[in-house]
């Protein structure tokens, strides 16, 4: 179904989903990027690099905004608040922070945070995204 | 830390390349199938004329600078405030910079703030912003 943007308000719930970091999800993200800073750490297991576990975290924030062909993306803020171990499991919350129209395009803010198993914060985000309005039927 | 822990220090740079096949993995590796990035025909008929990498990957190639520059510093307590300014297409060329433009004490802590950006091969500024990050003590 569709997702009515229109509806979406501030504090409006958009996701909240685990997000396994094992193995190979960081290997295939890691591959497709390029990334070439090792993924070793001092003492303990091997981290995820950190874009890694915030590109990953907006994957149910994707899903749900399902956002249309012509979209754009057009600001974020990251903030990193531990390293993430692979094999660790991220609790994902998204919301809606702000939603306007202007000029013909819908801008949404929508706020991320991602938590560990222990409930401490890993990340939060804020992404601004423009996409074309909806007309009645679409 | 190495030498980035000075006012006027230029961080090491990241320079990528941009392929189709590139975005089609990250696609699959980031769930992010939005036709702009994947579909030739469509991504076409937009104003970009053709398919563009997720902005999210070119964000990568900054953290991953940051990381390169900073270590488990950048995990930890790093923060980045970025804009988008333009597309980057399967064929160009782009190279992640940065430089530190204050070091300051705060709280006890030694905060190191940086401007950071990704251009592609002609100068176009893709992404400006700027990057922050706690010294490791």
């Amino acid at each position: 179904m569709p997702v009515d943007y229109a509806s979406l308000t501030p504090g409006s719930q958009l996701a909240s989903d685990k997000l396994s970091l094992d193995d190979e999800t960081v290997a295939r993200y890691v591959d497709a990027v390029g990334d070439e800073t090792p993924i070793t750490a001092d003492d303990g297991p091997p981290l995820a690099p950190a874009m890694a576990v915030a590109a990953l975290s907006f994957r149910g924030v994707i899903r749900a905004l399902d956002l249309p062909g012509g979209s754009l993306h057009l600001a974020q803020e990251l903030e990193f608040a531990k390293p993430v171990a692979i094999g660790e499991t991220l609790e994902c919350r998204a919301e809606v922070l702000q939603n306007s129209v202007r000029r013909g395009m819908r801008v949404l803010v929508v706020r991320l945070e991602a938590a560990d198993a222990q409930g401490r914060a890993a990340l939060s985000g804020k992404s601004t995204v423009m996409l074309p309005v909806q007309r009645p039927g679409e | 830390m190495g030498g980035y822990t000075t006012q006027g220090a230029e961080l090491p740079t990241i320079e990528r390349k941009i392929t189709q096949q590139r975005i089609e993995r990250y696609a699959h590796a980031a769930g992010d199938f939005n036709p702009i990035h994947l579909d030739q025909e469509f991504a076409a008929t937009t104003q970009f004329g053709g398919t563009i990498a997720h902005g999210m990957m070119v964000i990568a190639f900054i953290s991953e600078m940051m990381t390169l520059a900073y270590g488990d510093s950048w995990a930890l307590a790093g923060k980045l405030k970025l804009r988008l300014r333009a597309p980057s297409y399967p064929g160009d060329t782009l190279t992640a910079h940065g430089q530190v433009k204050s070091v300051e004490e705060e709280d006890g802590q030694t905060v190191i703030r940086c401007g950071v950006g990704v251009k592609n091969q002609d100068g176009v500024v893709v992404i400006s912003g700027d990057a922050s990050v706690v010294a490791a003590t």
